[in-house]
């Protein structure tokens, strides 16, 4: 899964989520490819967060490429090992 | 909180851990191998150490931390506890008290004080050497301190639609930690729903944090600015704590399930931390995942609950100090209000009866509220003697060891709970009763044993509740008062008679006199004869009083009298002429109607009254107060016989007029200067009646 953007926020929640959704229900393995973005907003990373409660809980694994330190900062803030 | 603010509570948290401190090195000394005494003194040091540094006392911070080792060393095992140890301790307790309390006189000798403490402290310590680590964290939390660095608990719950107002707490948190270090923090992620049931345009996150900053408060709530209002933020200075408790758990107001459940044994170590990274995985309760694990049943998780939630409400329980003028405020409002219900009843009693029958019911049911109200503030005020006790633990030991004798203090019924102002002002007496006891009670280590009493002297300080008042005791096993010693004294000085019939109680009474004294010689600590008299004077104007018991050869026993209160008393109303006046209902023995032929006339003593076989002098109040009189008889009127330190009188009244509960109100000097009188009370009908001092009057009597 790629973003195309350097911020995604809750304006792009909505479908960053459909589409996180959709790669879990269809694969065993999910990649987000994050090289192009800079920062996110809370609502992306809660996604990540419920996704990856989601994915242990059925034995399937969540992987985050290209993460800068930002986006890595902003995930331990919300308690997010990467 | 500003400057002078922390300073003073510093200044109170200080005086409390002080005295603390003074009374468990005492135990300590008596129970050198108890582990939680050692453990208490070391905190009591290290949370010293910590407040004043925080206030800029780096004396006191760095005097203070040289003893902290020396406790430590004692702790870790490396130093027992031996009486080089413990007088150093205590001094360097003493060096404290005068360096934060003391005047610039008191310090005159100050510094050398403190260099001679520093060498003892070292010469104990011997080679003991700081390790590297230690020493790099205390070069750290000095530096902190000096710094003025403070630690922040903040607490932050935003609401959901957070999003639609634009603001991302994420920026909020990056920009509360761009103000300092973040020592802790948990994201809490309870609200997360599963994946299938998530909004992702709804925020579900919240965070306690732990930051430690150079910033002011003010700086760390403007980061919240634009949420404060309509999020659940809350921001506290924890600075004291955080050097209270080394580690400040970042939800420092829960106490966690799973520990509890670690602590009962039910769960192990492993097991929680298994538990709770699992939590984060799910969203499930800790006490549901223990049970699905089939680590503890349900009814083990539903005892741990009610664990916690008796933790949480001791807890939630905090202490806040009070303002006693507040009180004391509240106290005088309470008094109107009685005023105001004494003058509705005189209402209702001149009403025609259906009505005035009503509102009496009425005015009773308000009177049982305005009790229970006045018992809630009393309340307040009350406060256990036990930390008032406690400081005599050190003066005890510290007076029988420059007396070469062995003395221990015993405390009893610490619990039992007294006005604060009169602990305040019984601290003195106390003192002085106990240095009586210790000075010419309790005999040294050689005489006890010839008596075939143990070497070691006791004193029993014991206090308790009866009937509506304290009683304080201070009990001794030493070698008692000698009565007929007494007795003889009191004739040489003029205040009894060789062929006066007195009383046991009477003849020990007279040790209360003025510049009475037997002791043989004066010592350091009394026999000038100038203390009991002043013990007394003290109790009285508490509305207490104190008498004595002795046993020659066993002991003797001092016991106080205190009300509950000062505020209100229970009055007796009388009446003389167009006056009333109160007599407090504590001081009656009875009232009576004499008989013509019960009145005598004895030379020396004046008028005298029969009362049971005794003679009692009678005073006509009329003519100390120097009003008019309905009777000027005492067969015509009614005679109250008052008590006061084993004297009775019988006071003339023209009649009794009611009882009930006064509040007293302060009479200043220029009003009355008359011993007989110790205050005012407004009634109902909004007179004011004067209330009776039996203890002043009796006084002034003798001295005319």
């Amino acid at each position: 899964m790629e973003i195309d953007s350097d911020f995604i926020g809750v304006k792009q929640a909505k479908k960053f989520y459909d589409d996180f959704a959709g790669e879990l229900d269809a694969a065993d393995e999910v990649m987000i490819d994050f090289s192009r973005v800079k920062r996110v907003d809370l609502s992306i990373v809660q996604v990540i967060i419920a996704a990856g409660r989601e994915a242990r809980g059925s034995g399937k694994m969540i992987k985050l490429k290209g993460v800068s330190d930002t986006i890595k900062k902003q995930m331990h803030i919300c308690g997010l090992k990467t | 909180m500003g400057q002078t603010d922390i300073l003073n509570v510093f200044m109170g948290e200080a005086r409390e851990i002080i005295a603390s401190l003074e009374s468990d090195i005492v135990n300590l000394e008596e129970n050198p191998r108890d582990e939680t005494i050692i453990n208490g003194v070391f905190r009591s040091f290290h949370t010293l150490k910590g407040s004043s540094g925080i206030v800029g006392l780096t004396d006191v911070y760095e005097f203070t931390h040289r003893v902290e080792n020396l406790i430590d060393e004692v702790r870790s095992g490396k130093l027992s506890i031996h009486d080089a140890l413990i007088d150093v301790v205590l001094e360097s307790i003493d060096w404290v008290k005068t360096e934060i309390f003391g005047s610039e006189e008191k310090k005159s000798d100050h510094d050398e004080k403190r260099a001679d403490l520093l060498n003892r402290i070292t010469h104990i310590l011997g080679k003991t050497t700081v390790t590297p680590q230690k020493k790099e964290q205390e070069q750290k939390s000095r530096q902190d301190i000096h710094h003025g660095l403070r630690y922040y608990h903040i607490k932050a719950r935003f609401r959901e639609d957070i999003f639609e107002f634009g603001i991302d707490p994420l920026i909020l948190m990056e920009d509360l930690a761009g103000l300092g270090e973040v020592i802790a923090r948990r994201a809490d992620k309870k609200k997360l729903p599963p994946f299938k049931d998530f909004d992702p345009e709804k925020c579900y996150l919240g965070w306690d944090i732990v930051l430690k900053s150079d910033q002011p408060i003010d700086k760390i709530k403007a980061v919240f600015l634009f949420v404060e209002d309509d999020n659940e933020i809350d921001i506290r200075d924890v600075t004291f704590d955080f050097y209270k408790n080394e580690e400040l758990d970042v939800a420092a107001d829960e106490i966690k399930i799973g520990e509890i459940m670690v602590k009962k044994g039910i769960l192990t170590e492993d097991e929680l931390e298994e538990v709770i990274a699992f939590q984060d995985d799910v969203n499930k309760k800790l006490g549901n995942i223990i049970v699905d694990k089939g680590y503890a049943t349900e009814e083990q998780i539903n005892d741990a609950l009610k664990d916690q939630e008796k933790l949480k409400k001791k807890i939630e329980t905090t202490t806040i100090r009070v303002d006693t003028v507040k009180l004391d405020n509240l106290m005088n409002l309470l008094g109107e209000i009685v005023i105001g219900q004494s003058a509705l009843v005189r209402i209702a009693e001149e009403m025609e009866e259906e009505s005035g029958f009503k509102l009496k019911n009425a005015l009773y049911a308000l009177d049982r509220t305005t009790r229970e109200f006045q018992g809630q503030i009393m309340s307040i005020r009350m406060i256990p003697v036990g930390p008032t006790f406690e400081q005599f633990k050190r003066f005890v030991r510290d007076s029988s060891h420059s007396l070469g004798k062995d003395i221990r203090l015993i405390i009893e019924g610490g619990e039992t709970e007294l006005d604060k102002t009169v602990i305040e002002k019984i601290g003195d007496p106390l003192k002085h009763m106990i240095r009586n006891s210790i000075d010419h009670g309790i005999e040294s280590p050689r005489d006890r044993e010839a008596a075939g009493k143990s070497a070691q002297g006791t004193i029993v300080l014991k206090a308790y509740h009866q009937e509506g008042n304290v009683y304080i005791e201070i009990i001794d096993d030493g070698k008692g008062i000698n009565v007929d010693r007494v007795r003889e004294k009191a004739i040489a000085v003029g205040l009894a008679k060789p062929d006066d019939d007195l009383s046991r109680e009477k003849i020990l009474s007279f040790l209360f006199m003025p510049g009475f004294s037997t002791a043989e010689k004066v010592g350091d600590l009394s026999g000038r004869g100038v203390g009991m008299d002043v013990v007394r004077t003290n109790i009285e104007g508490l509305r207490g009083n104190v008498e004595i018991r002795s046993k020659e050869g066993q002991g003797t026993t001092m016991r106080l009298k205190l009300p509950l209160t000062l505020a209100i008393i229970d009055g007796m109303l009388v009446n003389i002429g167009n006056y009333i006046y109160i007599i407090p209902l504590l001081s009656v023995v009875e009232s009576i109607r004499p008989k013509q032929d019960g009145i005598k006339t004895v030379e020396g003593k004046g008028e005298v009254i029969q009362v049971r076989g005794e003679y009692v002098s009678l005073v006509r109040l009329y003519d100390i107060f120097k009003i008019e009189s309905r009777c000027h008889d005492p067969w015509e009127g009614l005679v109250v016989i008052v008590e006061s330190n084993a004297s009775r009188i019988g006071l003339l009244v023209d009649d009794l007029v009611g009882q009930q509960q006064i509040v007293i109100k302060s009479l200043d000097n220029f009003i009355t200067a008359s011993r007989a009188v110790s205050g005012a009370a407004i009634l109902g009908d909004g007179r004011v009646a004067l209330i009776i001092d039996v203890f002043g009057l009796i006084e002034e009597l003798g001295n005319r």
